[in-house]
């Protein structure tokens, strides 16, 4: 018995090592730095959740750069800024997508806990996340990791070979750091109305702010300014009927702790109900619209 | 809870030092726990459906014990116990599908009724231990075996988890005497149990369930695939249906080696078959072994005259066809494999390859035994096409639609990969189905236990798809 087991967990060790072996080959593959080198004419760089992510389209605007992804938490912003910062000093503004949802308490869960969202995160990010992030992560929600770094061979396998033949990647389709996402489909106002109603049920949930992102957020903001590199928060457009019962925190919040920064509030822009995908994301239509009219802001920053 | 599952890992692991650090002082006590945990696996899908499992237990233990004693009624028993059983199966497995060919019958003659079709839940594996007991009690009719009074016994027989849900379908006289013994702990045993699972593992997680893409993809929109890419995904679901019930069955024979114990095998290589007669004695061998001894040589076997040879072999394919479902195409593909094998039968070519293997002393098959072996892969693709598809409509029109197109070079080419892999390795094996992984090179051996290691472990987070013959 004890020779089995003696054998099993050498056999299981040197499994795990050839399986660690392989990710830090990924990892260094993935971390090449001409992967993250953007186009010189892009001088403002977007980053933030999905809100950014659906609402401007950077195609559209010869400078601007949009980086943003769905889900991501400031963490993977850092991360993304920390990486592509150093190698594109043509950067001299970024814009951080910055909505009362970015710091509630009760988005915790949501980022880090539901919809997988982690382990999607973590196999997009793994080769830029330290440690302490990741050992962070892994507490807060452990299958979740254990599921994307188990699988990130796998999947990252033909973009690694791809890579290493030299070949162009795309930062969005292929390397998943980030880009304008299409959304075509149509908000369901029943649906939204009723799913939002659920979102005010308990103001105290809502006005309790969340530390671990608010710290990363002055994170963000510190690299940023190391780089000399300006940076604004926007706020993107949100539907007419969304609950917004804690703006009066949310405003107090903002100028007490990041009371310097310029904020782009277009929260209240008027769009019809044809613009959004759900209660709080512009669809591909509201997109276009939105980014015509943001172009003409983004022209004073070239 | 699945054998592909991070739970069941935890749940092997705990059990394992439980039963051989703990509880491995009495026998009694071991199978006290064997039986809770089995209950505990099975309730990890649906605990509601535990009574069930207890009731039919229960059922047959009993009939069991009066079939034994009684002198005169032992017939009206097993009558009994066969009705309680077929009840039970028929109700969950087969009510909806009688009222529904009823319903459409009687439309056909005119008749509007309005059949009470109800919702129902069908209970995982309910084939399998349903036939457990039925063996068991036909066994102890035919005095083969001697019913045991240790219910813990029966019920450690009937639902010892690593076969509860899928098989093999054990024989009384084969496990139940293994339950009454202390089991000793054997290095070897584990050794090849450990392989068995490890080459399980890759057959589901890496080959089945990568193959199930191709063939979900290739039969969702086989109108618009070309005829050569709809004989792929025959193919492809041929070696998918292959890794997932044989990479099942392998995990479930290792499983109980760890704990001591030896199922019956249940493949032998189907795919190295060089007739279709071969092939039934290679493919899912304790269900067919099962037909045979209480269906088929009570029919009177092979034993009679050619008529009724064929409707016996009719019979048994049939049955064996509606066995996995409530759905006509699982009838037709047991119909053809009848029509397949009837003739072997009939030409008394139905034993010739029962002895040995394909290409015994060779590397390399000869040109006959290739063409041999592809012919039966062929037909016994061609039968899987029913198989995998929903209904009958979709099966022929898919067999149809191969002939638009079939000289046309294929899509989904690199699922061939998937083909090629298992079906190698196999051949390296194919002496013996029970010593998987076992080559004398120790290098070699190693290589492949890490390689196989690494892709089942590359390939786990991915491929979590429930086992197909769980559903049966």
């Amino acid at each position: 018995m004890k020779q089995l087991l003696t054998r099993f967990l050498i056999y299981a060790g040197i499994v795990a090592f050839i399986y660690w072996g392989y990710l830090s080959v990924v990892s260094h593959v993935l971390n090449t730095d001409r992967l993250y080198k953007l186009p010189p004419e892009k001088t403002v760089m977007v980053i933030g959740d999905s809100h950014t992510a659906f609402g401007i389209i950077d195609s559209n605007l010869a400078h601007v750069a949009n980086l943003s992804q769905s889900a991501d938490v400031y963490l993977y912003n850092c991360l993304k800024v920390e990486k592509i910062l150093p190698l594109n000093p043509q950067i001299r503004t970024v814009i951080i997508g910055f909505g009362a949802h970015d710091v509630q308490q009760f988005m915790a869960d949501v980022f880090l806990k539901k919809y997988e969202f982690t382990k999607a995160k973590v196999q997009n990010y793994y080769h830029l996340l330290s440690a302490s992030d990741l050992c962070y992560l892994l507490y807060k929600s452990p299958t979740q990791v254990i599921k994307g770094v188990v699988g990130l061979p796998k999947l990252k396998t033909p973009y690694v070979t791809k890579i290493l033949r030299g070949k162009k990647m795309d930062l969005n389709d292929e390397l998943r750091i980030g880009g304008f996402t299409f959304r075509e489909e149509k908000i369901d106002m029943k649906k939204n109305i009723a799913d939002a109603a659920k979102l005010v049920t308990d103001k105290e949930d809502l006005i309790s702010m969340w530390p671990w992102q608010i710290n990363y957020l002055h994170k963000l903001v510190d690299i940023c300014k190391a780089h000399n590199v300006q940076v604004i928060f926007i706020r993107m457009p949100e539907h007419k009927n969304f609950p917004r019962t804690i703006e009066p925190e949310f405003q107090a919040f903002r100028k007490r702790e990041f009371g310097d920064i310029p904020f782009l509030d277009y929260l209240q822009m008027d769009f019809p109900d044809s613009c959004f995908s759900d209660m709080d994301h512009l669809n591909y239509y509201g997109a276009r619209i939105f980014t015509d009219s943001f172009a003409k802001y983004a022209a004073t920053l070239q | 809870m699945l054998f592909n599952s991070f739970e069941f890992v935890l749940f092997l692991i705990t059990v394992y030092f439980l039963y051989w650090f703990v509880f491995n002082k009495n026998l009694r006590i071991q199978n006290i726990l064997l039986l809770a945990c089995s209950y505990l696996f099975y309730g990890f899908w649906d605990w509601r459906f535990l009574f069930l499992l207890l009731l039919s237990t229960l059922i047959d233990y009993g009939f069991g014990l009066l079939i034994h004693k009684s002198e005169n009624r032992k017939k009206f028993y097993l009558w009994l116990s066969i009705f309680n059983n077929l009840i039970v199966l028929g109700f969950f497995k087969y009510y909806n599908f009688f009222a529904g060919n009823a319903q459409a019958a009687l439309e056909l003659m005119g008749f509007h009724v309005d059949p009470w079709l109800l919702n129902i839940v069908l209970p995982v594996g309910i084939s399998f231990y349903t036939f457990h007991g039925m063996s068991y009690v036909f066994d102890i009719y035919n005095n083969k075996v001697v019913p045991t009074k240790n219910f813990i016994e029966y019920a450690v027989f009937v639902s010892f988890f690593p076969l509860l849900v899928a098989g093999p379908i054990e024989r009384a006289s084969h496990l139940l005497p293994q339950v009454q013994v202390k089991r000793k702990f054997s290095y070897q045993q584990s050794v090849e149990g450990m392989r068995l699972i490890l080459w399980g593992y890759f057959l589901k997680v890496v080959i089945a369930d990568t193959l199930s893409v191709f063939v979900n993809d290739i039969f969702a929109n086989y109108k618009t695939l070309s005829g050569s890419t709809l004989v792929l995904g025959a193919v492809y679901f041929s070696i998918q249906i292959y890794g997932d019930f044989c990479g099942y069955t392998n995990i479930a024979l290792g499983v109980a080696k760890l704990f001591g114990f030896e199922l019956l095998s249940n493949f032998k290589y189907p795919y190295f078959s060089r007739n279709i007669a071969e092939f039934w004695k290679r493919w899912h061998i304790s269900l067919s072994s099962w037909f045979r001894d209480y269906l088929y040589i009570p029919l009177g076997g092979s034993r009679v005259n050619t008529a009724k040879v064929i409707r016996n072999t009719f019979i048994i394919f049939l049955v064996s066809g509606f066995w996995h479902g409530a759905n006509w195409t699982f009838i037709a593909w047991g119909g053809i494999h009848a029509l397949l094998f009837i003739p072997v039968l009939l030409s008394n070519n139905n034993k010739k390859y029962t002895s040995e293997v394909v290409a015994a002393n060779t590397v390399l098959p000869s040109l006959k035994e290739t063409l041999q072996m592809s012919t039966t892969f062929a037909l016994a693709a061609f039968a899987w096409i029913f198989f995998r598809a929903p209904d009958m409509g979709v099966a022929v029109d898919y067999i149809q639609h191969i002939g638009h197109g079939i000289m046309q070079m294929p899509t989904k080419r690199l699922g061939m990969a998937y083909v090629i892999v298992p079906l190698v390795i196999d051949w390296q094996q194919r002496w013996d189905e029970r010593k998987v992984l076992a080559y004398r090179s120790t290098l070699v051996r190693w290589i492949m236990y890490l390689t196989l290691g690494t892709f089942v472990l590359a390939y786990s987070v991915y491929n979590q798809g429930t086992f197909i013959y769980f559903q049966f």
